[in-house]
């Protein structure tokens, strides 16, 4: 359901962060809000799978289903995808597969005229294998004939647990199957029973499969099997259904609202996007993207790929405690027309030396355009200098490149239609797989940026993508390391009173820590200056020629080390800097 | 004058050498015609001696040229047994008739490969291959193999210091070295040669059918061989050196005999049935429970070579096949994977937690077309990925299946060191992708004794695993291998009043002893443990004859694995000592009534817990080849130790250990005093204590027999807590026995264990505590012919668990003997007892926190036995019957009983 009203009417209760967020872009897209107010749509008529989400608890909020004590979770099974499965009853009973599919499907039922009934036979060794659908917080189970049958009770039984984890692929596996014992718990187990109800008391524990093995021959039957226990289940998904946007679309950032119940360490969520061209991931996968990474905080733009005319998200839900949850009231994100029909870019070269600056050509091409004056690159490295800008073969003249931190942006004057942009850039790239990922932004519209594809955009270039490579060969973590000038005089005349270290720390994903460190040639160290963590790039450092008491160092040759600790390991390099005076 | 051809000349000189030949013949000494008569003794050259088998009428030798238009017979099977010729008259009024014999009994003629007359009897034992031909493979082991020598036969010679033995047996129990080779039911065969200083052992099987004793030959095309080998030799007083190989492989025997490799074995018929259309490869997180730094996928490619004969014309216009080799990139072609799942990162494609990636290379799909070579000329597919942090890389195809569903498995192809998570290993891996057709381990061992008072073993294997690419065009195949180590280094001095032990070991995550078997059709279940593995060192942690797993070919899986605890020494576990083959126990001992006064649960009793998992390492069992580490795992461990009076020893020690495909690691420092003293007229006295400072996140999950209270017990896996995160763990014991008095017999033992954790943890209490006390008195009274033994015995609990949902337990069990018995007759015996259990839980809701509600059980059991001597045999016959009787709070009591009469037939 598409919604184009204020902001402050969608969030009015939700939470304050969340209003400023969404009001900064209030002007720029449209936004579709699931959950939240009344006039949010619903999680539950947005959701196309969430078996064992609570909807009702908290209205207008999703949360992992709580169990309390009474809520009998066996009587759940068939419709969170759960079974009831007996690997040997049916030649035992000699009945046909579906007389005993129903026959054991009716201990679940919550019908108390039906049971499964297990009498006039030869052989005990029956087994039942109850699949929750779902890891659930246990402590008791009971299991009892229908009142009409008082005593068609089990006299003899065995009865197991798992816990879902605990080799639970080999469990899932073998279901159908004999699954091996080893893999479960047995908590019970009677040869002389005498109870017409069975009922089971164990400390509470996580449980998802239970293995019920007949020990006695005596007639016997169950009306219906309970599973009683506490606390939220550890793992929940919500899928939500999939958004079809009528025309190819493009996505701005994401928002939600939520709030921890219980520990707020003790539980999270995680939630990912993915966006196609088809109404159907599961008969199409070719046409969607793969899961997007989670998202780490609101106001994040999406990951996923546009512009497409289909979105889907999901909330996955974990706790490690049984009375720690994640409570959802809302989810939005922005939404608008897109820029162009395509746009298609790609760079060249594409394998480079590491470390050296090398000029880039940046191809885009824009088909069927409405608009769009600014030209925004994402770079983990510095790009130093903009040659030159051509739009269809013509250089431009009146652009303006603004590199910053995290890439560049070029604006030039507006355009619409089929254009082919190029420009030529220089950049030293330090990781592999660096991607230049980009976006075309009309500053005229309110409309959001749309994202570059990869693509072949420039017959003439062979790249087809936006990612630069390196080789990788065993170069250290540490590339080089130079000092600028050197040598360098710290005697406070203006001139060469700072020694500049520069040093490339390649192919890291993280921050990792560094330390740089001045050594005497007797090995001794006279100065540690401030690094602290580092990642992937070009780094520069200042020193003034002073030790770690704020002394001036005498004049000498001296040992530089960049010391840098990554999982891997401990890599350094050195450097030597003369201090003269 | 007439030209002879060259033809005709040739002729001569064939002729020439055909007369050379005769006469050479000819010339062969006497004895050596009468040795090569033999051959044809059946059949009777023996003629004018004493068997004639001259033909009657035509008067002449049967093997002389003669015209006679007469049709006559060679006599020859029935004439050598019963003197019968087809064409004499038969009358049996002197000589009466003799019925046929059955061939099985009198036995066959049987000859050597050089066609020497060996001798008459029965093939016993036959394997052999013959390349190239259909069911070239062939065991044939005669029911007699069986029935006559009980599945084992040994061929022996010796000389002076020279010993041999070949020995062919179904349940050989056998070693190579504990990381190479080991299994207590070896089913082939083992040929040793021994002199006083050297050593040599070769092993030979066809593991994927070794074949049982029948009627019937066990062919097939294709099979799995095992060829073991080694050797050691001793060098000076001191040092014994040794090498050691082991490798199965397949083996298909529709190719010639030296084409392939029979190291890294052949592709079978199954495996290069249809070229392989798709490839998949999965990279997904190698620690998925940090949920962080999982694989990083930062790009992909597929290298494809292929080999195409191709005719040319040389310069001279003769046309010539070439063989031309071509190798294409997937991205110059456009072929690329199919991408399912990932977290789309920059620059990569993260797997982290549960999350994997699949990429799909589909060389039919009819929506990502293939261009490159044709299917049917691919020699090699190589896999190229740069990857970092923690990956863990499987592969597989669509003709790397299980059966019968074909449904692809993924192997396992790499695992990251360590546990990355800032792409400093970044890396660019390559894979050559092939079906496992065999594998190898190979090593070598040194071993020191008493070397200035110092013994050392040491140790080093690599295991290889052999894959090749199918094509069903070629009969060799190109083969890519995945290496893998494993090395120990045990140094140790025995001196008194000081010694020491130190050791160093390390196990690569995949050093592998399990081989992959073929059906004979060649087909493979690359899932199937228990019908495809065989395993060159077993998993026997109770150190039977039966292995603890199941795998094909041998006995197994062992349902009562109870490892280590034999407190009598008599070698059978104390766990169930009333368990036998035919009539399995799964109660353990200290269950059972009556025999629960001798033996007492395992947590009451004191052992060394090296791996910080709450059970004591000589309990443990696992479902891991016995080696003598764990893979993956590298460390040392090293103590010394002071004798400080006899029995009595103080040891201190550190271990340090880490995980080598992941950064789980152990430090521990721990400290030991055992103080072990027998008292003459008083009894034997046992002080032990052991304290730790552990930091512990290896788990060690073990596969143990857990039996909580009510129920019958079960073999059940259980996950190591990882209890010792920062953690000071001591185990103190204090034990007397009392044997002053031939009536009266003491046992008390006490035992307290603490686990104090030095930082709060989520979910464990900040200190475990299990206090067991155990007291016993058992009396002997004889009155006349008639004896009685009052027994007590009273079990203490309390326990404070680790995990803080678990209710504290605080149980005492008092259990009162009375047992009488009476000899009557005078081979004959009558015994009564009377067993009264009084179970008290402290904790008043005992049912509802799932703990053992209070009950009283009363046992009462009347037996007679009688021995006496049947057919040679000492036979024992027990019949009798046990009532008992529960009453547990809040139930209604329960009555069971049990009878018996039960025949034991000994030799003594």
């Amino acid at each position: 359901m598409r919604r184009d009203y204020l902001i402050s009417r969608v969030y009015r209760p939700l939470l304050v962060p969340l209003w400023l967020a969404l009001a900064a872009v209030a002007q720029a897209a449209d936004v579709w809000v699931v959950g939240g107010s009344a006039e949010g749509e619903s999680w539950e008529e947005s959701a196309a799978a969430a078996p064992i989400i609570d909807f009702t608890s908290r209205p207008g909020w999703i949360l992992p289903s709580f169990i309390d004590t009474t809520t009998n979770i066996a009587s759940g099974t068939l419709a969170r995808g759960g079974k009831v499965v007996s690997p040997n009853a049916q030649a035992v009973l000699r009945v046909d597969k579906e007389t005993l599919a129903a026959g054991l499907e009716s201990m679940v039922d919550g019908d108390h005229q039906t049971a499964f009934e297990v009498k006039n036979i030869t052989a005990s060794g029956i087994l039942v294998i109850f699949d929750l659908g779902a890891r659930f917080g246990v402590n008791r189970i009971r299991f009892f004939p229908r009142t009409s049958f008082p005593d068609d009770f089990m006299r003899g039984y065995a009865l197991f647990i798992n816990d879902g984890i605990f080799g639970a692929e080999f469990v899932a596996e073998s279901v159908d199957g004999l699954p091996s014992k080893n893999l479960f718990a047995q908590i019970d187990q009677q040869t002389g029973n005498s109870q017409d109800t069975v009922n089971v008391q164990f400390p509470l524990r996580y449980v998802r499969y239970l293995l019920l093995q007949a020990t006695d021959r005596s007639n016997w039957e169950i009306d219906e099997i309970e599973v009683f226990g506490r606390g939220f289940v550890p793992e929940a998904d919500y899928l939500s259904q999939v958004f079809d946007f009528n025309q190819p679309t493009l996505w701005g950032q994401l928002h939600w609202a939520a709030e921890a119940v219980g520990h707020p360490e003790k539980s999270r969520f995680f939630i990912r996007t993915r966006s196609g061209t088809s109404p159907s991931p599961a008969d199409e996968p070719d046409a969607w993207s793969p899961w997007s990474a989670p998202y780490l905080s609101g106001g994040t733009p999406i990951l996923s790929p546009a512009p497409r005319q289909y979105f889907q998200f999901r909330l996955d839900f974990e706790s490690d405690g049984l009375v720690d949850g994640t409570a959802v009231d809302s989810l939005a994100f922005e939404f608008s027309a897109p820029v162009a029909e395509s746009i298609v870019g790609e760079i060249w070269p594409q394998h480079v030396p590491v470390g050296v600056d090398t000029a880039f050509t940046y191809a885009v091409q824009v088909v069927g355009s409405r608009g769009f004056d600014h030209l925004e690159i994402d770079s983990s490295v510095p790009v130093h200098t903009v040659r030159s800008l051509h739009l269809d073969d013509l250089e431009v003249e009146d652009f303006v490149a603004e590199p910053h931190e995290g890439g560049l942006t070029v604006t030039f004057p507006h355009q619409s239609g089929d254009h082919d942009l190029r420009m030529v850039f220089d950049a030293a790239i330090l990781r592999y797989e660096t991607v230049f990922s980009g976006r075309l932004r009309d500053s005229q519209s309110d409309g959001l940026p749309q994202e570059i594809e990869e693509g072949d955009a420039a017959g003439s270039l062979l790249g087809d993508d936006l990612s630069v490579r390196v080789p990788l060969a065993q170069d250290p973590v540490v590339h080089r390391v130079t000092v600028t000038p050197n040598p360098f005089t710290p005697n406070g005349d203006g001139i060469n009173d700072q020694a500049t270290i520069s040093y490339d720390l390649l192919h890291l994903i993280n921050n990792v820590p560094v330390s740089l460190r001045v050594y005497d040639l007797a090995g001794r160290q006279v100065a540690e200056l401030p690094v602290g963590n580092n990642q992937s790039g070009r780094h520069l450092v200042q020193w003034n020629g002073q030790n770690d008491q704020g002394r001036y160092l005498p004049p000498g040759l001296y040992v530089l080390q960049v010391k840098v600790v990554t999982d891997s390991g401990t890599v350094s390099r050195s450097s030597t800097v003369a201090v003269v005076y | 004058m007439t030209r002879w051809s060259t033809r005709t000349g040739r002729q001569l000189l064939l002729a020439a050498a055909g007369i050379a030949l005769l006469l050479s013949i000819a010339a062969v000494p006497e004895g050596a015609v009468a040795q090569g008569l033999d051959y044809g003794h059946r059949l009777g050259l023996q003629r004018g001696g004493e068997v004639s088998y001259e033909p009657v009428g035509s008067g002449v030798l049967f093997d002389a040229l003669d015209p006679a238009v007469r049709r006559w017979y060679v006599p020859q099977e029935l004439f050598l047994l019963y003197r019968w010729r087809q064409w004499e008259y038969t009358n049996y009024a002197r000589d009466h008739y003799q019925r046929y014999l059955n061939p099985d009994i009198e036995g066959d003629y049987f000859y050597d490969l050089y066609g020497s007359f060996i001798t008459k009897g029965w093939l016993i034992y036959d394997w052999r291959q013959q390349q190239p031909q259909q069911f070239g493979s062939a065991i044939f082991k005669d029911p007699r193999f069986g029935s006559w020598f009980n599945r084992l036969v040994i061929s022996s010679d010796r000389s002076g210091q020279y010993h041999m033995a070949l020995t062919i047996g179904e349940q050989i129990r056998t070693t190579l070295t504990p990381m190479t080779f080991s299994k207590p039911a070896f089913d082939g065969v083992q040929m040793d040669l021994q002199s006083d200083k050297h050593a040599v052992t070769v092993l030979m099987s066809r593991i994927s059918s070794p074949g049982r004793a029948g009627t019937i030959t066990i062919e097939g095309t294709n099979s799995t061989n095992l060829l073991g080998f080694r050797t050691t030799s001793q060098i000076g007083d001191f040092v014994k050196a040794g090498a050691t190989y082991v490798n199965a492989h397949h083996s298909q025997t529709l190719i010639e005999s030296l084409e392939g490799d029979p190291i890294s074995g052949a592709l079978t018929v199954g495996q290069n049935l249809e070229p392989i259309s798709q490839i998949f490869v999965r990279l997904s997180d190698d620690s998925p429970t940090d949920r962080e730094g999982g694989a990083a996928l930062f790009s992909h490619d597929i290298i494809i070579e292929a080999e195409t004969e191709v005719v040319v014309v040389t310069d001279d216009g003769e046309e010539k096949i070439e063989i031309r080799k071509e190798a294409v990139r997937g991205s110059e072609i456009g072929f690329s994977a199919l991408i399912n799942g990932g977290f789309r990162r920059r620059g990569f494609l993260a797997a982290d937690g549960s999350e994997q990636i699949v990429l799909t290379y589909d060389f039919t799909s009819e929506n990502r077309l293939y261009n490159g070579p044709d299917l049917s000329t691919i020699r090699k597919v190589t896999i190229e990925l740069a990857v970092a942090n923690d990956y863990r890389i499987e592969m597989g195809s669509d003709r790397q299946t299980n059966l019968p569903e074909r449904q692809p498995v993924f192997l396992t192809q790499a695992r990251a060191a360590g546990n990355v998570k800032d792409g400093s290993n970044l890396q660019l891996v390559r894979f050559d992708y092939g079906l496992p057709t065999g594998n190898d381990i190979f090593g070598g061992t040194i071993e020191v004794n008493d070397l200035l008072g110092f013994d050392l073993y040491a140790e080093f294997d690599r295991s290889r695993r052999f894959r090749k690419y199918p094509n069903r065009k070629f009969t060799e195949h190109l083969m890519d291998s995945d290496e893998a180590s494993a090395w120990m280094i045990n140094l140790s001095r025995r001196g008194y009043a000081f010694f020491l032990f130190g050791e160093l070991y390390s196990m690569d995550y995949d050093y592998g002893t399990t081989g992959l078997l073929t059906e004979a059709n060649g087909d493979i279940d690359y899932t199937n443990e228990r019908r495809f593995f065989y395993e060159f060192v077993e998993d026997n942690d109770d150190q039977d004859r039966t292995p603890d797993w199941q795998r094909v070919n041998q006995a197994g899986p062992d349902r009562e694995i109870f490892p280590g605890w034999d407190e009598n020494n008599d070698f059978i576990s104390d766990f169930n000592q009333n368990d036998t083959d035919f009539r399995p126990n799964y109660i353990p001992d200290y269950e059972e009534p009556f025999l629960r006064y001798s033996v007492d649960r395992p947590e009451f009793l004191f052992g060394v817990d090296m791996n910080n998992n709450f059970w004591i390492d000589r309990f443990e069992n696992d479902e891991e080849p016995d080696f003598p580490y764990d893979r993956d795992r590298r460390g040392g461990n090293i103590y010394v130790g002071a004798h400080i009076m006899p029995g009595m020893r103080v040891t201190v020690g550190r271990k340090q250990e880490r995980t080598l495909a992941s950064d789980r690691e152990e430090n521990s420092s721990y400290g030991m005093f055992t103080w072990d003293r027998d008292i003459a007229g008083l009894g034997r006295l046992r002080v032990f204590d052991m304290v730790k400072l552990v930091e512990d996140d290896i788990p060690d999950d073990v596969v143990q027999w857990v039996q909580p209270a009510g129920t019958e017990a079960n073999l059940q896996r259980v996950p190591d807590l990882l209890a010792a995160p920062n953690t000071w763990i001591n185990s103190a014991y204090l034990g007397f026995d009392y044997t002053g008095s031939a009536k009266l017999k003491l046992v008390n033992k006490v035992k307290y264990d603490v686990w104090y954790q030095r930082e709060e943890q989520a979910d464990f209490r900040d200190k475990y505590q299990f206090f067991g006390l155990i007291n016993k008195a058992e009396y002997r009274q004889e009155l006349g012919r008639f004896r009685l033994f009052p027994k007590i015995k009273n079990e203490l609990r309390f326990e404070t668990p680790l995990l803080s949902n678990e209710p504290v337990r605080k149980e005492d069990t008092l259990i009162l003997f009375l047992i009488g018995q009476t000899p009557i007759l005078t081979g004959s015996e009558v015994q009564v007892g009377v067993e009264y259990t009084l179970f008290n839980q402290f904790e008043e809701d005992a049912k509802a926190l799932g703990l053992q509600e209070d009950f009283q059980e009363l046992v009462l059991a009347v037996q007679y036995s009688n021995t006496g001597a049947y057919l040679g045999y000492a036979l024992t016959t027990q019949l009798g019957v046990r009532i008992n009787r529960i009453d547990e709070k809040g139930q209604n009591p329960s009555t069971g009983i049990s009878q018996f009469i039960t025949v034991i037939a000994g030799l003594d």
